[in-house]
């Protein structure tokens, strides 16, 4: 899938080149790759003809979001889709938080969407320590002032 | 190693940007989110600055003043520190549950009233004085909560929804768009009807349960498109919905069941040229009744007509797309469908017909919807016979949703008469179902014997079931037992008869939805491992091979 200087050109659908941060290069299709904002917008700045580099996304994390790029330009009913997305963001927390950078950098509304109600849903019906645990978040209140936060809102902490 | 890991794990999340975690905190319920302000001293950052608009209240015990203060003045502190951040409202929901003013016999105490509305008062205040675009407020109490004057004159508001509270002054909102109404004290006539002049860009008007209105009039609406009525009592005796919309699109009325029966005398819309949606609920829904719509809307696409129908219901509208028909009690003796363009059709079943008959040509989707026991008594012996008759019509359609309601006993019954079973194939069913069974033993063994009755009149496509009460939970269970063991041992079958579904399935998956509107696809063990932890409202799918 990571192919350095191997894109496929063919004369009628144009392939847009995007290199990582790591100076992979990925063949994306035009129509699959302006979904996101930010290449969009590289794109029309002339950047369309030679590579558009993408600074802040790694290959590992690039590719990823290459395949989710391509699956929702493929044309794929809307069934399948939400049953391949469910699969897509279902990794573990440290490609979530990549997956959630990159999305938020190259700005694609969707995917960012669905991430972050991914994390909502790892957050919801939880308490804050089992929170804290799950992310690994240090509590840096003293007990007095974690008391006194808990008792200024106590009717939602009940 | 558990607790390595859980101790190793860096602390990611918390350095996000600020914009990505308020999108997770989007999708969170406003509880949830304050719970989040505890987790350390970056997390209270993050939640300060995030904008809040659902302030939907919890429920209230008898003794929880100070929580009660606490939670109202949570709402105003709120929406001061949104201001500071962004410098507007532009979205404010306040919802205080009953037991906010109402456990007390009367009202509260003076002083606690007085605090509570205070807070309240200057919340719903500053929101509208910061140009918020979209508002709902939902505070039922008696006497009403009266909203404050402020409001009914904000001049950007956009989306206006009220639940309970009284309006007693003209609503004048010039920019407004949505109003809905819902058990509103609606202090005098001319608010509704003065609308027109107050608020003439609204496009959807939704009224339901309002008291004190005689009638509802909307008159010279250029921009109105929906309109929804529904359980709305009128005082007087002349009740009536007259309304003037060359744009209208969509009327919908649903019937209050206090009320006197209302037709389409008392509904004039002729001016409605464009109407594409008319829904009708409850009442009588005569043959007069489909011919001023025919007459009158030679563009309807969807027609819904819920109510006691009959005896002889003749649709032919040429334009028509949509129709869902529910007859209920009565039974309709003729029903002649001949809608060239229909593609959709959904027919909620008390009876067979004794005439029926649809035109098929465009018809691309059929639901029936079965209520298996009152048939079944109309017809006994002949169930099955008559049953096939009635499919004939829809020969051309696969595949077919049947939508079951019934009692498992009468499915047996049903069963028990038939010797050609297999009445379907290719069909996706929804069932819904009541287990009748008085303990955990006889639930299960009526479980049991419904899986095998249903799979012997049909070898379906999928299964739909949803889970919130305990003996669909009960069934789920007892189904995917089932089919796990009837694919292990299908070889090993000894009966011969077609009743045993066994030999015919190859394989099962089941698709889980929840209410995030996610889809897993598992294997019945997983799913029977999951049962005890399914969310209220999942949706179960089960596919299946044969």
């Amino acid at each position: 899938m990571a192919s350095s200087e191997s894109t496929t050109t063919s004369t009628t659908t144009k392939v847009l080149r995007l290199k990582s941060s790591d100076n992979e290069i990925f063949g994306v299709e035009e129509k699959a790759a302006l979904q996101s904002e930010t290449i969009k917008s590289l794109a029309e700045d002339g950047y369309s003809e030679d590579v558009i580099p993408l600074f802040n996304v790694e290959k590992k994390t690039l590719a990823k979001i290459v395949e989710w790029l391509n699956k929702h330009a493929s044309g794929s009913s809307k069934e399948e889709l939400k049953r391949w997305d469910a699969d897509f963001v279902d990794v573990d927390k440290d490609v979530l938080y990549d997956l959630l950078l990159a999305s938020n950098y190259l700005n694609i509304e969707v995917l960012l969407h669905q991430l972050a109600q991914k994390v909502a849903d790892m957050i919801k019906g939880k308490k804050p320590e089992e929170i804290r645990q799950l992310f690994g978040i240090k509590n840096d209140f003293t007990p007095e002032e974690e008391a006194e936060i808990r008792r200024e809102n106590a009717w939602a902490f009940e | 190693m558990g607790m390595a890991a859980t101790t190793i794990s860096a602390d990611r999340i918390s350095q996000l940007p600020d914009q990505i975690i308020h999108h997770i905190l989007s999708f969170l319920a406003t509880p949830e989110v304050v719970r989040l302000s505890v987790l350390s001293k970056p997390w209270y950052c993050v939640f300060t600055s995030f904008p809040i608009s659902d302030f939907s209240g919890p429920s209230f015990e008898r003794d929880s003043d100070d929580r009660k203060l606490q939670f109202a003045a949570f709402v105003y502190t709120s929406l001061l520190r949104q201001l500071r951040h962004y410098r507007s409202i532009p979205k404010f929901q306040l919802s205080l549950t009953r037991d906010f003013y109402s456990p007390y016999v009367c009202s509260p105490p003076p002083w606690l009233q007085l605090r509570l509305d205070k807070y309240i008062n200057r919340s719903i205040r500053l929101a509208t004085q910061k140009g918020v675009k979209e508002l709902s407020i939902h505070i039922y109490c008696f006497p009403f909560y009266r909203l404050p004057e402020t409001l009914l004159s904000a001049k950007e508001l956009v989306v206006c929804r009220l639940y309970g509270c009284a309006l007693n002054s003209t609503i004048d909102l010039p920019s407004l768009r949505e109003l809905s109404l819902d058990s509103v004290e609606i202090c005098d006539q001319m608010i509704i009807d003065n609308l027109t002049f107050t608020c003439p860009l609204i496009e959807k008007f939704v009224l339901i349960d309002c008291r004190r209105l005689d009638c509802l009039k909307l008159l010279g609406f250029r921009k109105l498109k929906k309109v929804k009525v529904k359980s709305q009592l009128f005082n007087s005796e002349g009740k009536r919905i007259e309304i003037d919309a060359v744009c209208l699109q969509t009327f919908s009325f649903s019937y209050s069941p206090y009320s006197s029966i209302m037709d389409e005398s008392h509904f004039d819309l002729t001016s409605c040229k464009n109407l594409e949606v008319f829904k009708f609920r409850g009442g009588n829904i005569t043959d007069s009744m489909i011919q001023y719509l025919h007459s009158t809307f030679p563009t309807l696409k969807v027609l819904v007509l819920d109510g006691f129908l009959g005896p002889r219901i003749e649709v032919s509208m040429p334009q028509l797309e949509k129709l869902y028909l529910a007859v209920r009690q009565v039974v309709a003796e003729d029903v002649v469908i001949n809608t060239p363009r229909l593609q959709s059709f959904k027919y909620v079943l008390e009876n067979f017909p004794a005439l029926f008959s649809v035109n098929q040509t465009s018809l691309q989707e059929v639901t029936l919807e079965l209520f298996l026991d009152d048939i079944y008594r109309c017809h006994r012996e002949h169930f099955v016979e008559d049953f096939r008759e009635y499919l004939k019509n829809f020969d051309k359609i696969k595949p077919l949703t049947l939508h079951v309601t019934e009692d498992s006993s009468g499915m047996h019954e049903i069963i028990n008469n038939i010797t050609n079973p297999v009445l379907l194939d290719n069909s996706h069913l929804k069932l819904k179902i009541s287990l009748d069974g008085k303990d955990g033993h006889s639930i299960a063994k009526e479980g049991h014997a419904l899986v095998d009755d249903l799979f012997c009149i049909c070898r379906p496509e999928s299964l739909f079931l949803e889970s919130g009460c305990q003996t669909t939970e009960a069934f789920m269970e007892i189904l995917c037992k089932k089919l796990v063991r009837g694919v292990k041992h299908r070889h090993h079958c000894s009966a011969t008869d077609g009743k045993c579904w066994r030999h015919d399935l190859k394989g099962i998956k089941v698709e889980r939805c929840g209410r995030n509107g996610y889809t897993n696809v598992l294997n019945c063990d997983a799913l029977l491992d999951s049962l005890q932890t399914l969310e209220p409202e999942a949706k179960i799918r089960f596919v299946f091979e044969w």
